[in-house]
């Protein structure tokens, strides 16, 4: 049944219903533009990109999030392999990643690799930089990505892409709706070979004779995955199943240096979820929500060739959980946000190769936060203060893994994570936003109690502690006509404390420890220029300048490993409505250093790609083909010697993100597509 | 990570082929640098993430900076050529002209994943031991051009591979190999069979010519106060279960009589893991010894091998070599063994005969191996 239609006054509450982070809270009747949440509508720093099966075939989930301002993508190598972002400077594990809201990594208890997520399957992605919506529960340091499955029934799409390095991949979107029932069905397979040519110049700086160009082996990877959702129920009381599998099977094959023929990797994860978006009244809206998350992955070295000493073992993790969101608009000008969150986490690690089990580890954790969004002024200012609270309690293990001796009293801890935000829209077209406040990300089990082997555990170790401010703009034209657009810049400033580090504590074992202080400061831009539907202009700026403060002249006043000092992302596409469409991309990125002592750096970089779309006629299959690496850059120019001002000759090291993982050339992937003509 | 456990798996080196050249006479080593020596020392930041090249001169001063290197570098000292090994994560070989460090005489690849762990000249072939290779690579001198190897499988182990670790130069002029010989289908790695080998490469033909069964997962160095045998220290690191495995010893190896003596040291009544021995022609020496999480040097009297335990520290402790003024240098890096011992980062100078002991000597990033230049 169709909803009442509420007027302006009562829609600006609802409209912060959509802070409920997923599909389960968007119902394809109500208010909920198709778009999600705007940038220009909350205090946050967020960008809202498009996904689905129409993006250029060249593309996965890595390098759209990377070509937005504040995200830094890192890389071991091409299409399929492993992919983390990295929000305003911080770790992998600083961010979040949600499947519509339900957490991939609470707690950020590991780097959630993007490659495993395919970009048919949803909407959009939402990337929070920094303060997220109190729905998330999150007290990330670095911020969530949250990716979206389409809120509205879908017309069907099939596509299949093939390209360089044996690369081949097939994909299916099936939505159907029928009267109160509503589906998604999506279906991704990958294959890649991964062999592509890289530059290796066996390390040697001043012999350029045993420079060579060898090809990536044992670099294949096969990856399927499927996203399933059904909605049924009414409007009151909407109920939200959801599945989504990947399995995938890679071969792993090592830094340049130590390259591996048979290591691999097999990753099996599972997560089921469901929920019930009950729609109490007009201004009270409660989401109910239980998921189940399971992984497996599976680590063959037996011959040794990536890890000393042969490995096989099997490392299987579980998280079920609850949650309840709950947002309440008792008068016009408040909106009130709620979550209670818990969670119990299992961890167990199985060798294969001595066939033995090393017991489980568990965890339960809990998060309770509570917001509002308060509106003056007729809403042009909104002040949003939001409180958070964190528990962790490790006594579920029981005692110490591998030490047998009871868990100490710093297992169990609570952490409140303040925040606050103001948005201020003295115009429609302006938006002034401000946060700050404090995050967090707890040690994960491993850090804390080890892995029996070369891992020690620390169970004394402290969180990840950070504070952050922020302050913005977002313009968007005011004006009617053929040329529309929109600019935002943003300029923000964390500190980090006890950032958590693995050292060498004896021969062969390493141990976490609480290291040092840093501060990130970011400097955003992104210029959106849209003429009729005919050009499209998308720039981003990302100027970020860290330092370490730790006072060790090793490491002081350092700027932090993997962090580009700049990086540019220009986008045009020219387009032929509904014919074709040509885009090219230029990416540049700044000095990075590859380690906290800043010795080594891959020197600055400029990649271009191209991609074209053609529709020869409606509605019969599209061509989209792109080139990636357009100009086959392979390697990057450094000095010699950099520790030497007197020795500026340069010479070619690897292209690479991860030192010792070459990324590769010029890549060619061409798709066909078809989707279903609309209904009528 | 697997690139850190990579690193992590090389043991630092010990295997210092500079010969001590001192009367064993009191050298006033509480001053940190008497003696016009200069230390080479390969550094490593606290958190290895980052290595490079460094020198401490005769006069006390630092100089940090001059050559990046891997995170598990080994410097050595053959005749008057410094040997910059980067072991598995780059494998490299760099011949230095200790007067002009602005660019290697000889810089050299052993392959992706070979591991280079030592290397010496004989004659003008440099000899290059590899821990993951089956043989030990043979490189002109001059140009670092391949020149062929030594097959080593014979001496392998089961899996193929016999781990070549340290080589000494021995009176007669020859090299002496010793060959590990670790089983490492699993970790830890241990020894395949309870026993490893020593190898002499004749210098005149560049062959291998003799071959001696010694004790489990052997390191030689020579021998400080007597340049006719060779130092064997023997023993694996860890138990199956990561505890500390006391199965080793310190023995003397005669290559011209080709006997290995009775156990002079044993790993077992000494209570600790043998580690780094830097000693003088008087017969004392320092000693490096560790229970995998905090570390102790000791004195050690090479007549009785009678061991003198000095202050234990939460230190790590890399390399341990000897001046010719008789100084004992050892690395200290900040450890993390929270026993409540003190950490001490630096370089030490410590003086055998007296067992005494000067401050530490700071590099920007920590020492990890250290050669001498006399």
């Amino acid at each position: 049944m169709r909803a009442r239609l509420p007027n302006e006054r009562e829609a600006r509450p609802l409209l912060h219903l959509l802070l409920l982070p997923c599909a389960f809270a968007e119902d394809e009747l109500t208010v909920s533009p198709a778009t999600g949440p705007q940038p220009g509508s909350t205090a946050a720093s967020l960008t809202v990109l498009p996904l689905g099966p129409d993006l250029p075939p060249g593309q996965d989930l890595a390098s759209v999030v990377d070509s937005a301002s504040g995200t830094t993508v890192r890389r071991l190598g091409g299409l399929g392999d492993f992919s983390a972002v990295s929000l305003r400077g911080s770790t992998f594990r600083q961010v979040e990643v949600f499947l519509d809201g339900l957490p991939l990594n609470p707690d950020g208890a590991s780097a959630v690799n993007l490659s495993e997520l395919p970009v048919s399957a949803f909407d959009r992605v939402e990337i929070y930089r920094g303060m997220a919506p109190v729905a998330f529960g999150s007290g990330a340091i670095g911020g969530v990505l949250n990716l979206v499955t389409p809120p509205r029934a879908v017309l069907a799409t099939v596509g299949a892409r093939a390209g360089s390095f044996g690369t081949f991949a097939t994909s299916a979107v099936v939505g159907p709706k029928r009267g109160a029932v509503d589906a998604l069905l999506a279906i991704d397979q990958l294959h890649t070979e991964g062999d592509f040519p890289y530059f290796d110049d066996q390390g040697t700086e001043y012999t350029l004779l045993d420079d060579r160009t060898p090809t990536r082996v044992n670099n294949a990877i096969d990856r399927a995955s499927l996203l399933g959702r059904v909605r049924f129920g009414p409007h009151a009381a909407r109920v939200t199943l959801l599945e989504s599998f990947v399995g995938s099977h890679q071969e792993l094959p090592g830094p340049i240096s130590a390259a591996s023929q048979t290591g691999s990797l097999g990753t099996v994860r599972n997560l089921v979820g469901a929920g019930v978006d009950v729609s109490a009244s007009p201004t009270l809206r409660v989401l109910p929500q239980a998921w189940w998350l399971w992984r497996q992955e599976v680590f063959d070295d037996r011959d040794a060739a990536i890890g000393v000493g042969a490995q096989h073992t099997r490392d299987r993790s579980g998280t079920v959980g609850g949650q309840t969101s709950v947002v309440w608009a008792p008068v016009t000008w408040v909106t009130g946000s709620a979550l209670l969150r818990g969670r119990h986490e299992r961890y167990t690690p199985y060798d294969l190769l001595a066939d033995t089990d090393d017991g489980d580890r568990a965890r339960t954790a809990g998060v309770a936060a509570l917001g509002a969004d308060l509106r003056f002024w007729d809403d042009r200012v909104t002040v949003s203060p939001a409180a958070q609270v964190e528990l962790l309690d490790d006594r579920a293990i029981g005692t110490v893994p591998w030490e047998g001796v009871d868990i100490p009293d710093a297992a169990v801890g609570v952490w409140p994570t303040p925040r606050i935000g103001a948005l201020v829209r003295p115009w429609p077209w302006l938006s002034l936003k401000g946060t700050a406040g404090t995050y967090l990300r707890v040690p994960d089990l491993t850090e804390l109690f080890g892995d029996r082997g070369t891992m020690q555990g620390n169970p004394a170790l402290l969180p990840e502690t950070g504070e952050a401010w922020e302050v913005g703009v977002r313009a968007e034209a005011p004006w009617e006509g053929l040329v529309q657009g929109s600019v935002d810049a943003a300029y923000a400033r964390r500190t980090v404390h006890d950032l958590i580090a693995w050292v060498q504590n004896s021969q062969q074992t390493q141990y976490p420890i609480n290291v040092g202080e840093a501060y990130v400061r970011s400097t955003e831009a992104a210029v959106t220029v849209h003429v009729g539907g005919y050009v499209t202009s998308q720039s981003n700026l990302t100027w970020t300048v860290t330092r370490n403060l730790l006072p060790d002249p090793a490491y002081a006043n350092n700027a932090l490993p993997g962090i580009p000092d700049l990086e540019l992302n220009q986008a045009t596409t020219v387009r032929w409505p509904e014919r074709a469409a040509l885009t090219h991309t230029w990416s540049y990125t700044g000095l990075t250093f590859t380690d906290t002592a800043n010795v080594g750096f891959t020197a600055p970089r400029d990649l271009h790609a191209l991609a074209l779309e053609l529709t020869p006629v409606p509605g019969l299959p599209s061509v989209r083909a792109e080139v990636l690496n357009l100009f086959d850059v392979r390697g990057t120019a450094v000095d010699r010697n950099p520790l030497d001002d007197g020795d500026d000759t340069p010479i070619v090291r690897p292209l690479t993100d991860f030192s010792g993982y070459p990324l590769p050339g010029r890549t060619v992937m061409v798709a066909v597509s078809w989707t279903e003509p609309p209904r009528k | 990570m697997w690139l850190f456990l990579l690193l992590t798996a090389c043991e630092p080196a010990v295997k210092d082929t500079a010969a001590p050249a001192d009367t064993g006479a009191d050298t006033g080593a509480d001053t940190g640098a008497d003696g016009d020596h200069t230390v080479v020392i390969a550094t490593v930041a606290g958190d290895f993430s980052a290595g490079q090249l460094a020198t401490l001169s005769a006069d006390g001063t630092v100089t940090d900076a001059i050559f990046p290197t891997t995170t598990d570098p080994v410097v050595e000292v053959d005749g008057d050529r410094v040997i910059l090994l980067d072991r598995s994560s780059e494998n490299t070989v760099r011949v230095y002209d200790p007067a002009d460090w602005s660019a290697p005489l000889v810089e050299l690849s052993t392959g992706d994943g070979s591991n280079p762990q030592d290397a010496a000249f004989c004659g003008d072939v440099l000899v290059v031991s590899t821990y993951a290779g089956t043989s030990l690579g043979l490189y002109d001198g001059a140009t670092g051009l391949a020149r062929g190897a030594l097959d080593l499988s014979p001496y392998a182990d089961a899996d193929g591979v016999p781990e070549a670790d340290a080589i000494v130069r021995g009176a007669d002029g020859h090299l002496y190999v010793s060959l590990n010989k670790l089983d490492t289908s699993a970790l830890p790695w241990t020894s395949a069979d309870g026993s490893g080998t020593i190898v002499r490469v004749d210098c005149d033909t560049v062959t291998i010519t003799e071959d001696w069964t010694v004790g489990p997962n052997p390191s030689i160095s020579p021998h400080p106060a007597d340049p006719n045998t060779i130092l064997v220290r023997t023993g694996d690191y860890y138990n199956d279960d990561y505890s500390v495995k006391l199965d080793g010893a310190l023995q003397t190896f005669d290559p011209v009589a080709g006997t290995v003596s009775e156990p002079l040291l044993t790993e077992a009544a000494f209570g600790y893991n043998l580690g780094s021995l830097a000693g003088n022609r008087g017969g004392h020496a320092m000693l490096v010894a560790d229970d995998a999480y905090s570390w102790t040097v000791f004195c050690l009297d090479l007549t009785t091998f009678e061991a003198t335990p000095t202050t234990a520290v939460d230190s790590f402790i890399g390399d341990a070599v000897t001046a010719p003024d008789g100084t004992a240098w050892i690395a200290y890096r900040q450890g993390y063994a929270g026993s409540g011992a003190p950490v001490i980062a630096g370089l030490v100078a410590w003086n055998p005969e007296t067992c005494t002991s000067g401050d530490p000597v700071s590099t920007l990033f920590p020492p990890y191996s250290l050669a001498i230049v006399p």
